[in-house]
């Protein structure tokens, strides 16, 4: 997970780098919403501050969602105004990076258990639309509709669990789940 | 504006129809399966006689007769060590039993399990027995499908599976370590165990099978009780089969009374008619797990929690068992993770998490700790002649209880941890 983090500090600053020698400017976009997938509706933050320049906006994006698992979605945000003109714009979004777990697992008390998880790729992809309040302001509503998929890997290792008390041993091992989350975001954000 | 607008709503309306079938979640599930590998039962049972030397990896029942401790190697075997002078105690024999996990011993004759058979072994050589009887489906509960065959060992393999997805709020998987997992040790029939009987050994308090007089009684799963005549080794014989009550656990011969633990409480037994007990009533308690164990006047119930016992109470009951057909709570005492215990005289030992505590019990309504013994994860011990057994994870330890308040260890038998 660390070398994930790390890898994805280091595109980030690479990219927003570049930019800065063009003179991009800043700029924030930050959304809130749902993530619908098979699991049913759950709550999502993100918010995305990098650099743009022209149609291109690339930045360093975090969140939080609910779906499924609490995790923390970590990544390179790069989009692109497809249709544009002074007060609004139809954008392409592409997203990448790493999900972070953000969940601890409550056996019930007689699951011996502990439980551990660890971080996996995220990506997604979808448009957005940006309305601006005036043809010279900075700031804007968005839309924004993505569909992606975070992966989520738990490792469960139950302790013991045990009828006849000398038995036990034969009873323990470590079970791994990847849970790989597909999901529909929908979100409503605004740009400064 | 509005088109774009529009062709937004096109775009999320046609994702809205496209994607359910890709918002399908993926849920891969990895673990370790085991496949046995069969051997047939007269090549097992030929060569029973196995090395002395035998590494001790998973300790299970023990049982003592004589100056021998019959140790189970879970699903293995039993290894004899001579215990004459408990300071030495040396291995001198392993008896090669697939499948086993109790002891009985009376006389010359060792009563075994082997999965879902009762083995008689004469072991008036015990570095080379001969199996005299074998009484086929005795357990009937541990049998795998192995009627011509044995499971002797198993084959590990990691196994990748897609699993089915469930909707609504994550609930836990199956679990590794629950009952609803794998096939685990639950129906095993356990060491056997009588008072009163010179002929016959001592087994530890989580038995599941006890001897007395000319009758095996064998719990081969935990609701049944089954009766096995043993007056002829060579020839053993099924009495009888009855439903005993739920959840049960262990065994414990009382005079002419037979004290069998369940989850949920204490069932009593009569024995007047040896091959087919009767049932007194029972003593009901909260659910947990709970070896019993008994004198004349009292009976002692260890409760533990957790685990797939449910439950959530730790304690210690001393019942009044004068009249066992009236068995009254006398007193309980609260403990930390009890297991298995054993009684000698007025001195009681309990398995309790990380201690083994000693108890005057003089006075049963008003015990006393004098110490207690700093041995982790103890699940059971046998008290005889000043000597105490206490068998752990990580091996058999023996102490010297001739001064209740100062006990001295005399030996500790180490299991191989590498090979747990």
């Amino acid at each position: 997970m660390t070398k994930h983090i790390l890898m994805g500090s280091l595109f980030v600053l690479c990219v927003t780098a570049c930019f800065g020698q063009h003179a991009g400017r800043f700029r924030s976009d930050s959304y809130g919403g749902l993530s619908i997938g098979q699991m049913g509706s759950y709550g999502q933050v993100q918010t995305v501050n990098g650099l743009a320049r022209g149609p291109w906006f690339v930045g360093l994006g975090a969140g939080l969602d609910y779906y499924r698992y609490r995790n923390v979605p970590l990544f390179l945000s790069a989009t692109r105004d497809l249709l544009a003109n002074r007060r609004s714009a139809l954008f392409f979004i592409l997203d990448g990076g790493v999900d972070l777990p953000w969940y601890k697992r409550t056996p019930l008390p007689y699951q011996n258990l502990t439980s551990s998880f660890r971080a996996g790729p995220f990506w997604a992809t979808g448009l957005g639309y940006r309305w601006r309040f005036s043809d010279a302001g900075r700031r804007a509503l968005l839309f924004s509709a993505t569909y992606g998929a975070g992966k989520l890997t738990e490792r469960q290792t139950a302790n013991g669990g045990c009828y006849d008390p000398p038995a036990c041993t034969i009873n323990s091992g470590t079970d791994t789940f990847d849970y790989t989350n597909r999901t529909m975001r929908i979100g409503v954000g605004v740009e400064f | 504006m509005r088109n774009k607008i529009g062709l937004l709503a096109i775009v999320v309306a046609l994702g809205g129809i496209l994607l359910p079938g890709c918002l399908k979640d993926k849920v891969k599930k990895t673990y370790t399966m085991y496949i046995p590998v069969y051997t047939k039962k007269t090549i097992v049972m030929s060569s029973i006689n196995g090395d002395p030397g035998h590494a001790l990896a998973k300790a299970g029942q023990i049982y003592i007769k004589d100056s021998y401790i019959y140790l189970n190697e879970l699903n293995s075997g039993i290894h004899v060590i001579d215990n004459s002078d408990p300071a030495h105690p040396v291995q001198v024999a392993f008896l090669n039993i697939p499948g086993n996990q109790n002891i009985g011993i009376r006389g010359n004759i060792l009563f075994a399990d082997m999965y879902s058979d009762l083995l008689a072994i004469d072991i008036s050589n015990i570095r080379q027995v001969k199996i005299i009887d074998t009484l086929l489906n005795a357990i009937p509960y541990r049998n795998f499908g192995q009627n011509e065959n044995v499971i002797t060992g198993w084959i590990k393999k990691d196994t990748t599976v897609d699993v089915e997805t469930r909707t609504g709020t994550p609930i836990m998987y199956d679990v590794p370590g629950t009952p609803y997992y794998s096939v685990t040790n639950n129906a095993a029939a356990a060491a056997a165990s009588s008072l009163g009987s010179g002929s016959i050994g001592l087994a530890g308090s989580t038995a599941t099978m006890a001897l007395v007089g000319d009758y095996l009684y064998v719990i081969p799963e935990p609701h049944s009780l089954n009766t096995i005549n043993v007056s002829d080794p060579s020839k053993l014989a099924m009495s009888s089969a009855i439903s005993a009550g739920y959840d049960i656990e262990t065994i414990f011969p009382i005079r002419n009374r037979l004290l069998l633990g369940s989850k949920t409480g204490v069932y009593l037994f009569s024995l007047d008619h040896p091959d087919h007990p009767t049932s007194l009533g029972q003593f009901s308690h909260g659910r947990a797990c709970d070896p019993v164990i008994a004198d004349p006047n009292y009976a002692y119930v260890t409760l533990r929690s957790g685990t797939s016992c449910g439950g959530a109470s730790n304690e210690l009951d001393v019942l009044s068992a004068q009249d066992l057909t009236q068995v009254s709570m006398l007193k309980s005492y609260p403990m930390t993770n009890p297991s298995g215990l054993a009684k000698d005289g007025s001195v009681l030992f309990v398995c309790d998490g990380p201690d083994v505590k000693v108890f005057d019990a003089s006075d049963p309504s008003n015990l006393k700790q004098l110490g207690s013994l700093q041995i982790s994860g103890a699940y059971d011990v046998i008290a005889s002649n000043h000597v105490l057994l206490v068998a752990s994870p990580t091996g058999l330890d023996q102490f010297d209880y001739s001064d209740p308040s100062h006990i001295v260890s005399l030996s500790h038998l180490a299991i191989s941890q590498n090979q747990q």
